[in-house]
């Protein structure tokens, strides 16, 4: 008798297997902060030519331009380091108060740098005052505040559009010795360039709720289709394998049948990645032949991945060779596989009776369709006689990385 | 003693079914005695009070894979000081340290979340007995066979787990990912749910200074790890995906005991 120790159940009942389907605060956190990080260089860039503009046309000493021009030159450099990844929104924490008051700094510069009584003046600033603009648009979507605190996010946006108002009047009221009523519009209108990069970031938000909504929309579809896979398909098996009990062999039939239903959907799961894992691949191709063919060689892949349609046809080729050794009364199959070089040179050997080169030019039969595939991503299929003469020696050659244009 | 054809063998498997059925074969069929725990947790006791010639032990354990993701997703693991996944290798681990003269196989299906510790067992554990749980023959007999030979100190690998193996390279994989001490602490943090640098760099305890010079770093060793990458996006992009993808690794238990 075996000697069983068994503790709790298979599955506590609060860690369901599947998460819920639903398009809460975390996930929007996770796909704004994933799409803030593709965003960020074009901030830097903004800001360039805002400063640039100012730099032009604004009437600032031979000193105030040149530190004008510095600072374009500056922003410039920045946006390649933000693009690869290095952009205060992507770093969160400390990073996006220090953004803003650098922000503020810029944005104040100019009332330093351009004569007494020339500062927002006229409407020839608002370039330079629009600089904060970039900021606001990243600040609109960006999940910055704690989650406890994000109903009220409006409230403290609008306050530091306000706080941004107030301090164009304070630079104003510095430059010029006073406020007058021109000096009100000018901040006014710089303001409304605020606002519109604010609102835009509103909208780019909204647009990261409505992207995660439509990948929620794709998994649910994708879970109805596995609900109807396990409907259709699973259960009726498992009802025809009640059904053959009392015959042994038409049992194993049915069973035979459901494992090979089952491994076609997850072979179907495995292809649908972006980059698929080859062991994984050559173990599910194997693993559906076996008790039929003798593996007599396979390779070892260890962690190589590969893009999609690479996949895709590796995965084709394994299963029509295997099938094709299988269908012809071959007994024994060698499989290799070698990844050197950038290119993929899959193997495959069997004891069959063996088949003429020409089958691999007849448009009606899969080898010939197999051979197109592989010609597409710039590889080739090609069948020679195995050891000795027996059986047949197939060779795919695909590059290992996807052609561009493939992809 | 027992003979070979009577093995003492310890089954650490947590399905119940599969685990009944091979254990009633391994006894009605082939006379080993079987004593089956659902994980390593329990393995420690069963050790102190029992000899076993074998051990057959699946890699991944779904209910501690599962209560600890739901840790993981709430943010209350800690990759210091706290333990971490107990996986398969956590047993391999103990068993090579304390009962070196016993046989292990590694009995698994061989799926992808189990691909680096397959990689594991073999290149820093000395794994050299893999088994699938679905042969060919719908039987234990090649389980059984592969227990009797790991009682011999022979390899036995079966076709459908050999391309989960490494070819013969001169760098071992933990020796690419996880031979600098940085390194390892940034690819735990992302494994934990670090997603920005700064949050990468309070987990770490490097700086995010450092943290930023490492990424392209870690991104050129996973080239070398796997040549078919395709690596379109920045390096963090691609860093951050990839330990996310394979947080079971990363955070497995017996990976930080040798690379703390």
């Amino acid at each position: 008798m075996a000697n069983h120790t068994v503790q709790a159940s298979a599955r506590p009942a609060d860690h369901p297997r599947l998460q819920r389907l639903q398009n809460d605060e975390e996930l929007t956190r996770v796909t704004t902060k994933y799409m803030v990080g593709t965003l960020e260089w074009a901030g830097p860039v903004y800001q360039a030519l805002a400063l640039f503009t100012s730099a032009v046309y604004d009437p600032y000493s031979g000193a105030g331009r040149a530190a004008m021009l510095g600072l374009v030159v500056l922003h410039i450099a920045l946006a390649p380091l933000y693009y690869r990844g290095y952009g205060p929104f992507v770093h969160g924490g400390w990073w996006i108060p220090a953004y803003f008051l650098q922000c503020m700094l810029v944005s104040g510069l100019p009332a330093w740098l351009s004569p007494p009584h020339t500062y927002g003046v006229h409407s020839g600033w608002i370039p330079c005052s629009n600089y904060a603009a970039a900021a606001f648009l990243f600040l609109a979507f960006y999940p910055w505040l704690p989650a406890p605190l994000i109903r009220r996010r409006v409230f403290f946006e609008s306050a530091m559009l306000a706080v941004y108002f107030i301090y164009f009047l304070v630079l104003s009221r510095l430059n010029n010795g006073g406020l007058g009523w021109l000096n009100v519009r000018v901040a006014a209108l710089s303001f409304s360039w605020l606002l519109i990069g604010y609102l835009f970031g509103k909208t780019i938000g909204r647009m990261c709720v409505a992207a995660a909504q439509k990948q929620l929309e794709v998994q649910q579809r994708n879970f109805d289709e596995f609900f109807d896979f396990l409907h259709s398909h699973v259960k009726a098996n498992i009802a025809a394998v009640r059904m053959e009990l009392a015959d042994p062999l038409r049992l194993r039939e049915k069973l035979d049948e459901l494992e090979e239903t089952i491994g076609d959907y997850r072979l179907e799961i495995l292809l649908a990645r972006e980059q698929v894992p080859l062991a994984l691949l050559f173990s599910e191709r194997i693993r559906a032949f076996t008790g039929v063919l003798k593996m007599t060689e396979t390779p070892r892949l260890g962690p190589l991945t590969v893009a999609r349609p690479i996949g895709v046809l590796v995965g084709h080729a394994l299963g029509d060779l295997l099938k094709n050794a299988a269908n012809h009364g071959a007994t024994m199959v060698g499989i290799r596989c070698d990844t050197s070089g950038g290119t993929i040179r899959l193997e495959i050997a069997d004891d069959g009776p063996g088949f003429p080169a020409s089958v691999l030019d007849d448009s009606a039969r899969s080898l010939n369709r197999l051979r197109r595939a592989a010609r597409d991503l710039g590889g080739d299929l090609t069948l020679r006689p195995g050891a000795m003469n027996k059986g047949s020696l197939l060779t795919l050659v695909a590059p290992l990385r996807v052609p561009e244009v493939a992809r | 003693m027992t003979t070979r054809n009577h093995l003492r063998i310890l089954l650490i498997e947590d399905s119940d079914q599969l685990a009944g059925s091979t254990s009633r074969e391994l006894q009605g069929e082939y006379g080993h005695s079987v004593t089956w725990l659902r994980d390593p947790t329990y393995m420690e006791p069963a050790l102190a009070e029992q000899r076993f010639d074998v051990a057959i032990i699946d890699l991944l354990y779904e209910h501690l894979n599962q209560e600890f993701d739901a840790r993981r997703r709430a943010h209350r693991v800690k990759v210091r000081g706290d333990q971490l996944l107990i996986s398969g290798l956590t047993a391999i681990r103990i068993l090579r340290e304390r009962r070196p003269e016993m046989g292990i196989v590694v009995w698994t299906s061989g799926e992808a979340n189990r691909r680096l510790h397959l990689l594991y067992s073999y290149e820093n554990l000395a794994m050299r007995s893999y088994c699938s749980k679905s042969p060919g023959t719908g039987r234990s007999d090649a389980l059984e066979r592969a227990a009797c030979l790991a009682r011999e100190r022979q390899q036995f690998v079966d076709p459908v787990l050999n391309p989960y193996l490494p070819r013969d390279r001169a760098r071992r994989s933990c020796d690419i990912l996880l031979q600098d001490a940085s390194k390892r602490a940034i690819w735990r943090a992302i494994a934990i749910g670090a997603d920005t640098r700064s949050e990468i760099s309070s987990i770490a305890g490097y700086s995010a200074r450092t943290v930023g010079n490492r990424i392209p770093e870690m991104y050129q060793d996973l080239l070398e790890f796997d040549a078919g990458l395709a690596g379109t996006r920045s390096p963090f992009v691609e860093i951050t995906r990839y330990a996310d993808r394979n947080w079971p690794f990363f955070l497995d238990d017996a990976v930080r005991v040798m690379y703390p």
